[in-house]
């Protein structure tokens, strides 16, 4: 049984032309496909400008879509009505903590938001009770969001997220921002959570080291496009997206002994402006056929549970 | 071995703040010579930007330098006439800026800007035009004479550190601060800069300074290491050895801390427990003694530079021993 189901979700914005010029739309991301079981994690990665926040906004509803389903506890989800209901047992993690809080409210304010927006009661005891939850001090109800160093906040940011006790918790980069020694912290709060409260996480992260210790699977983003879904330990043993290898061989690792000699991928994303035809990794993939050019791939499973969108993509990882 | 370049000897800088003063750098010491990638490496406040910024000289109004001195060939910098300073920034020492984007003007193009840096040069306009083009292709930029012509909202985040680094090398300089110079970018961008900055390395004949909180990036790109904790070097050491042999309690636990240390999945991350000690009144023993898993009564006094080796040493009473 699965807790969330997408189907070929889509987005276009419509760009404004000019005087003369015929109307045209931006393709924000299209034909994104995937289903989160309950208690389950599932990390979305990508680089900026690949659509992660976007899709995940549209999730919850906070973004229209303009084709695909959204099927969430085994309900279609696509008026206004569908998503406000959603939202009082789903929640989001923002990606700045500390932007994201109210500089006006106190904390026990900003806790209580959300069960008065969905008309619950919201008594004090509730409220020390989430901080407890978080582990912060209680008194802490009585302070302002500035009052906060950006752990304190990423913890409030979580507790809030929780008060509505959510079947899944969407966390737009949980750990921005963070020195690695409460990065940690903040991991560990939310997969304690995550078995005490059967919580299903979406985490979208670009750091690759971080979300490959707190999802089970992870779908790798590209302009728009999901090019790679799979099991996190398979996936980062042996990447089949050449677009996942060059990812995952870019990030620099802390040892000296394992410096990388060569470059793994060259160029940059193209902006959604240029989105190539075809496969929307062709100009930058070292293994480009012409084909890669004239049909678009479609995303496979090529081996059990592995789905790649590449023409060339083999179970072994090899590109031919 | 031959005479540092740089040389910051037992640096005191205070913050005036308006809740008292803060001691941003405690006895800070520091050498980089000829052809070295020198890492400055620690978590938030450990002080890290503040040594940067008195390399060059541009720590801010709320600043004072209490003690110490910052040699640069020999002569304090710090006690030079602001002429005199304003001749070595930019001239020969130059920095690089984590974010690129308030590092240019946004109302003058690539090129003008790029022209405006030579001002201390005494060469004609053409010339100026043609180092910059120069310097352009040699950083990676695809297209140079574009690029001249482009203005910094035009180019993407890479594109525009890529200019910041040519920009940084117009003049030639002998030392190179870059300030957490990929933290702003996704990581093949980085990967990119890592490589470009290798690959500089090798025909540059200066110094350069890394400055970030990024593990990755040490080990990347740097040979030698200072890991800053509260306002002080507590250890320093070859990135080699840094990694493997680290022997101050907070450098093992920053690298323990690092999610992309483990080859497997941990469930558990290990963490840091409690928090930087509050520097408008530093304690007088070990600052990391609170959260130290090896602290014993003597760390209440304050810790010995214990040398390991020629090229290593920690801040800590129990460095002495067995690694």
């Amino acid at each position: 049984m699965t807790l969330l189901s997408v189907q070929n979700l889509a987005l276009d914005l419509p760009l404004r032309g000019g005087l003369l010029s015929a109307k045209r739309t931006l393709q924000i991301f299209a034909d994104v496909s995937f289903t989160l079981n309950p208690g389950e994690t599932l990390g979305l990665v990508g680089e900026s400008g690949s659509g992660k926040t976007t899709l995940a906004r549209a999730l919850l509803g906070l973004t229209p879509t303009t084709y695909g389903t959204i099927h969430f506890d085994q309900t279609k989800r696509s008026t206004k009505a569908d998503f406000a209901a959603m939202r009082a047992t789903t929640a989001m993690m923002f990606q700045d903590a500390i932007a994201s809080l109210s500089p006006r409210m106190t904390i026990g304010a900003l806790l209580a938001e959300p069960l008065t927006i969905h008309g619950h009661p919201a008594p004090k005891t509730k409220i020390a009770d989430m901080l407890a939850l978080v582990g912060l001090p209680a008194d802490f109800a009585t302070r302002y969001p500035h009052e906060l160093s950006g752990g304190q906040a990423r913890r409030v940011g979580v507790a809030r997220a929780l008060v509505l006790n959510p079947k899944l918790v969407i966390a737009d980069e949980p750990t921005a921002g963070l020195d690695v020694s409460v990065q940690g912290e903040i991991l560990n709060l939310m997969t304690d959570l995550k078995t005490r409260l059967n919580l299903s996480y979406l985490i979208i992260s670009h750091n690759l080291a971080m979300v490959r210790h707190v999802s089970d699977r992870i779908a790798v983003m590209y302009l728009g496009r999901l090019v790679e879904i799979g099991p996190t330990r398979e996936t980062f043993a042996r990447p089949l997206h050449p677009y996942s290898q060059s990812l995952i061989a870019s990030e620099p690792l802390p040892d000296p002994r394992k410096r990388r000699q060569d470059l793994a991928i060259k160029g940059e994303i193209p902006s959604l402006l240029n989105r190539p035809k075809a496969c929307v990794f062709q100009g930058r993939c070292p293994h480009v056929q012409p084909i890669c050019r004239t049909d678009p791939p479609t995303l496979r499973e090529i081996s059990p549970a592995r789905f790649v969108r590449c023409h060339f993509a083999q179970p072994t990882g090899a590109l031919t | 071995m031959t005479e540092p370049l740089l040389e910051i000897d037992a640096l005191n800088v205070t913050y005036h703040t308006d809740q008292g003063k803060l001691s941003a750098l405690r006895g800070a010491s520091l050498i980089a010579r000829a052809g070295e990638v020198i890492g400055i490496v620690g978590e938030s406040g450990c002080g890290k930007s503040t040594l940067a910024a008195s390399v060059i000289n541009l720590l801010p109004q709320a600043a004072e330098v209490t003690s110490g001195a910052v040699r640069y060939k020999g002569a304090d910098i710090l006690t030079l006439p602001p002429e005199a300073q304003r001749a070595l920034r930019g001239q020969d020492i130059a920095m690089i800026f984590q974010d690129p984007m308030t590092a240019f003007n946004p109302v003058l193009t690539i090129g003008a800007q790029l022209i405006d840096f030579q001002h201390a040069a005494q060469i004609p306009r053409a010339e100026k035009l043609a180092r910059a083009r120069a310097l352009l292709s040699r950083v990676g930029m695809p297209d140079p004479d574009l690029t001249l012509r482009r203005y910094p909202h035009q180019l993407s985040g890479g594109m525009r550190q890529r200019v910041a680094i040519a920009a940084a090398l117009l003049m030639n300089p002998t030392i190179l601060v870059a300030d957490e110079p990929t933290t702003a970018l996704d990581v093949t961008m980085e990967a990119q800069i890592i490589h470009l900055l290798r690959d500089l390395r090798r025909d540059y004949q200066g110094a350069i300074l890394v400055i970030t909180h990024h593990l990755g990036v040490v080990a990347e790109l740097c040979d030698r290491v200072y890991v800053m904790y509260a306002g002080e070097v507590v250890e320093e050491a070859r990135v080699d050895d840094l990694f493997h042999a680290p022997r101050h309690p907070y450098t093992r636990a920053l690298i323990a801390c690092d999610p992309g240390h483990f080859e497997q999945a941990t469930p558990i991350l290990p963490t840091i427990q409690g928090r930087l000690p509050d520097l408008r009144n530093p304690p007088t023993g070990c600052s990391f003694a609170p959260r130290c898993p090896l602290a014993e009564a003597i760390c209440a006094t304050p810790p010995p530079r214990v040398p390991i080796s020629l090229t290593q040493s920690a801040l800590c009473h129990k460095a002495g021993g067995q690694p």
